[in-house]
């Protein structure tokens, strides 16, 4: 039973230990935590700034599409760097072989960690929903 | 129909003349000067203008093929034809993909996620180390795909896939 508030940096913690592991299904988890880690520091972002994410709707897609078209170019290189995660999560989760994906490793959690600390070192208000006064 | 009016008079002056036919053109037709020709060109040549446009396209399409690898199903064909920008912008970014990545092979490959979220994703078929694809990635998309991505409205990515 959890007794602290849940951190999503533990979805980073585990993935780094699993890519010690030489396991495939140890891998591809890795990956997919890796991604979820930067997921949810990009939602958080987009509630703490006000942006409605609708329910049932693709909410990957909504969270991106706030970075990505925000016109400011970091929050554009966070969701380059997004989207290349989530391609590898999705390779990871869903596609049969995936060659090399040990080869994955330390590039994807150093990715992570990038697009964590280039998040934080950002404006809090961006991406900037623009129909919220402040 | 034809009426018979030039005998009917109501009494009021309409200030301009009744036409015999009434299907007669009231106001003048101006001379066709080359502004207004250039504003009817656009609807004139519509039927030109679309098969100029898809001459375009194909001859951009070719250019493609030349740089990149196209799976043999109709998905990254499919894909271009509903993003038009695109191949115009994967001409364009060969050449800067070529300064960090030399040779190496570029594919395409057209993905839509369960919500049915399309992307066209083009891999670098990398293989080295990991570590160098993000480094010439984050240097390609800091020098050039970042000022020039607007156009792909977030359809199109560049990856790397290891082999």
């Amino acid at each position: 039973m959890a007794t602290q508030p849940f951190s999503w940096s533990d979805y980073l913690t585990l993935a780094s230990e699993l890519s010690n592991r030489t396991e495939e299904y140890c891998l591809r988890t890795a990956i997919s935590r890796t991604y979820y880690y930067i997921y949810h520091l990009a939602r958080q972002r987009i509630v703490d700034n006000q942006f409605p994410i609708v329910r049932g709707a693709n909410s990957h897609q909504q969270i991106w599409e706030k970075f990505e078209n925000d016109p400011d170019p970091r929050c554009q290189k966070l969701y380059l760097t997004a989207k290349k995660i989530q391609d590898k999560r999705k390779q990871a989760d869903y596609d049969i072989p995936y060659p090399k994906i040990e080869g994955e490793f330390p590039a994807v959690i150093e990715m992570a960690q990038r697009f964590a600390q280039e998040l934080h070192q950002l404006d809090h208000r961006l991406p900037a929903n623009r129909g919220v006064r402040v | 129909m034809n009426g018979v009016l030039d005998n009917q008079t109501s009494g009021n002056d309409w200030g301009i003349p009744i036409h015999a036919m009434l299907h007669e053109r009231i106001q003048k037709v101006k001379a066709e000067t080359a502004i207004s020709h250039r504003q009817c060109s656009f609807i004139r040549d519509v039927e030109t203008q679309m098969q100029q446009f898809e001459k375009e396209y194909q001859a951009a399409v070719a250019e493609v093929r030349k740089f990149y690898v196209l799976p043999n199903d109709l998905s990254v064909l499919d894909f271009l034809n509903d993003h038009r920008a695109l191949p115009q912008l994967l001409i364009d970014a060969a050449p800067q993909l070529k300064k960090y990545f030399g040779d190496t092979v570029f594919t395409l490959r057209a993905t839509s996620d369960e919500y049915g979220w399309q992307s066209l994703y083009a891999d670098a078929m990398w293989t080295g180390d990991a570590r160098d694809a993000v480094r010439f990635l984050d240097k390609f998309e800091d020098e050039w795909w970042i000022p020039n991505c607007r156009s792909a409205r977030g359809a199109l990515t560049f990856t790397y896939r290891l082999v």
